[in-house]
């Protein structure tokens, strides 16, 4: 007997020998409603694989870059320090856990990798390849599983509870719109964005650009599309190429014109000075909820981030130079709200190429410009929210 | 879900359980976890049995989550549990042939397999798909399941003496 025909046998054998437990329809459904159990406790310590990656693919992107290598110098306490663990306008992952405004729940045995907040809570994937998406609220208690097969990050609408991701399940893609207080509300087919088997919900990536009440915008195969559910319209595209169109929120729309910043609102179109040579929106930025400004940057540290008023064009950088220069942006430029802004900058501790991640959150008061910093000692932190 | 649909889906549940918690048995060799595992798989098939019910074929889907999740659980896990068959010790069942490991043995070494090449295992010789159907359903190219399963086979021929390891690389699967 060759063992190709042993293990059939054996495979045979202890299944037949298996007692099968009496089919439980009921239980199924039931545990397909039921919250998934987490656990309040502290934060793990280990280095984050997923950060430890994309960091080396800074370093990586950091040698390609022809300017001169950046000179290290270590962080200061220039800016006001802020605790991550306890600050309250900060939501946050890191491996297991996620810290909401605050307090710190863990996730059963998972990293959280792609997060974006609603008006009551933070909508999550995690590193599994099974696109499973979970809820939890800001108030406390447990987070549900609210769908599943999401092939990247779910994005949210700050100011509601609607939630859209784009599913993936065999090949079949479908751009899924969630109330998270009402269940699913609509769905339509979608191109899929990578090869089928990949439901991976990378770390701050998402096709999907906004979402509101009202509609949605993602990216499909490079073209931009619109699915207006709520009024009962398919999909469409809008003709315009995710390389310029950049964000919509709020009825305005943020373009790449040739080397300017163009924002669209109701007809009226106003200009962003002309940017850098490396065109500071590298990245694809972020308006803010409310579409008064949008954020961008390159990534790399020595470029600041931009913040553009887009009712006047006038634009600003956001000042972190107590940030080391080999550091760089990590998935982590995100709205916590119509005024503030969080950035995160991650690098390695030393020279060595497993040398651990540090980190900083700065958090950013936009009419203000004060800016607070929230370091981490010898860490890598995944994302906060998407980098749409 | 309206009643229509959760019907059918009682109805689906109930034809194929018995499929899915063999293969979970297989991939965990843990009954409680096995019956977690069937659990859990026809649960996310209900999350979106609008779409599954329109596959050609639903249980393989069913199946897929199980797989996977059996992978995952692993991942999740590693080097703080190890799976071990939970029958009693007399309950070996001896193949035709009394030369070659019974059928619990091997499968308890199949058990000590990485998740993956456990996986290909048990898809090709419980569950009788092709290396393509196999690729596809653990997301790995084609070339991959071969070495996977020829890794596999290796590696059991090792743990199994000198009898199978005759054979392990004669196999075709």
């Amino acid at each position: 007997m060759n063992i190709d025909d042993m293990l059939r046998n054996a495979a045979n054998d202890v299944a037949q020998a298996a007692s099968p437990s009496i089919p439980d329809a009921a239980g199924v459904r039931s545990r397909a409603r039921r919250t998934r159990t987490i656990h309040v406790a502290g934060a793990t310590l280990a280095v984050a694989t997923v950060a430890a990656v994309a960091a080396v693919g800074i370093r990586a992107a950091s040698q390609d870059d022809a300017a001169p290598p950046p000179v290290d110098v270590p962080p200061t306490t220039a800016l006001p320090s802020i605790d991550p663990t306890t600050a309250s306008n900060l939501v946050w992952s890191q491996q297991e856990v996620l810290y909401l405004r605050g307090s710190a729940v863990q996730v059963d045995d998972a990293y959280v990798v792609g997060m974006t907040q609603s008006a009551g809570g933070v909508v999550y994937t995690t590193d599994f390849a099974d696109g499973d998406v979970f809820y939890q609220p800001f108030r406390g208690g447990s987070a549900s599983l609210i769908g599943t097969n999401a092939q990247l990050a779910p994005v949210a609408d700050p100011n509601s509870e609607v939630v859209a991701w784009i599913e993936n399940v065999d090949g079949e893609g479908a751009i899924v719109v969630f109330d998270l207080e009402h269940g699913e509300v609509a769905r339509a087919p979608a191109r899929i964005a990578v090869k089928p088997q990949d439901n991976i919900t990378f770390p701050g990536y998402s096709t999907v650009l906004s979402v509101s009440q009202e509609e949605v915008f993602y990216v499909e195969q490079g073209e931009v599309w619109v699915y207006r559910y709520a009024a009962g319209r398919p999909p469409e595209s809008t003709g315009e190429k995710a390389s310029s169109l950049l964000d919509v929120s709020n009825g305005v729309v943020a373009r790449r014109v040739g080397g300017r910043l163009v924002f669209d609102r109701g007809g009226d179109s106003i200009e962003s000075v002309q940017l850098g040579p490396r065109s500071a929106v590298t990245s694809r930025g972020m308006l803010s909820p409310d579409g008064a400004w949008f954020l961008g940057g390159t990534g790399a540290v020595d470029e600041e981030p931009i913040l553009v008023d887009t009712r006047s064009g006038d634009q600003r950088t956001l000042g972190h130079g107590t940030i080391p220069r080999s550091w760089g942006l990590l998935f982590a430029l995100s709205w916590v709200d119509d005024d503030t802004v969080v950035l995160r900058y991650s690098g390695a501790a030393g020279t060595a190429i497993d040398a651990p991640l540090e980190s900083t959150f700065l958090v950013c008061t936009v009419s203000t410009g004060a800016c607070v910093q929230a370091p981490v000692e010898g860490e890598g932190f995944l994302i906060t929210t998407p980098l749409s | 879900m309206g009643k229509q649909a959760d019907d059918e889906f009682s109805e689906f549940v109930v034809a194929n359980w018995h499929r899915i918690f063999r293969t979970a048995y297989l991939l965990t060799g843990d009954h409680h976890h096995s019956e977690d595992l069937t659990q859990v798989a026809f649960s996310k098939a209900y999350l979106s049995w609008s779409r599954v019910r329109t596959l050609a074929h639903p249980c393989a889907y069913v199946r897929k989550v199980a797989v996977n999740e059996t992978i995952s659980w692993r991942r999740r896990r590693m080097n703080r549990e190890s799976p071990t068959l939970d029958f009693q010790p007399d309950t070996e069942m001896p193949g035709p042939d009394t030369s070659v490991p019974g059928s619990l043995t091997l499968w308890r070494a199949v058990l000590a397999l990485p998740a993956r090449q456990r996986a290909v295992i048990v898809l090709r010789y419980y569950e009788d798909l092709s290396e393509a159907e196999i690729a596809e359903e653990l997301g790995m190219s084609t070339g991959t399941v071969k070495s996977t399963a020829s890794a596999a086979r290796q590696r059991l021929a090792r743990q199994l003496g000198p009898h199978t390891r005759q054979h392990a690389n004669g196999g075709n699967g």
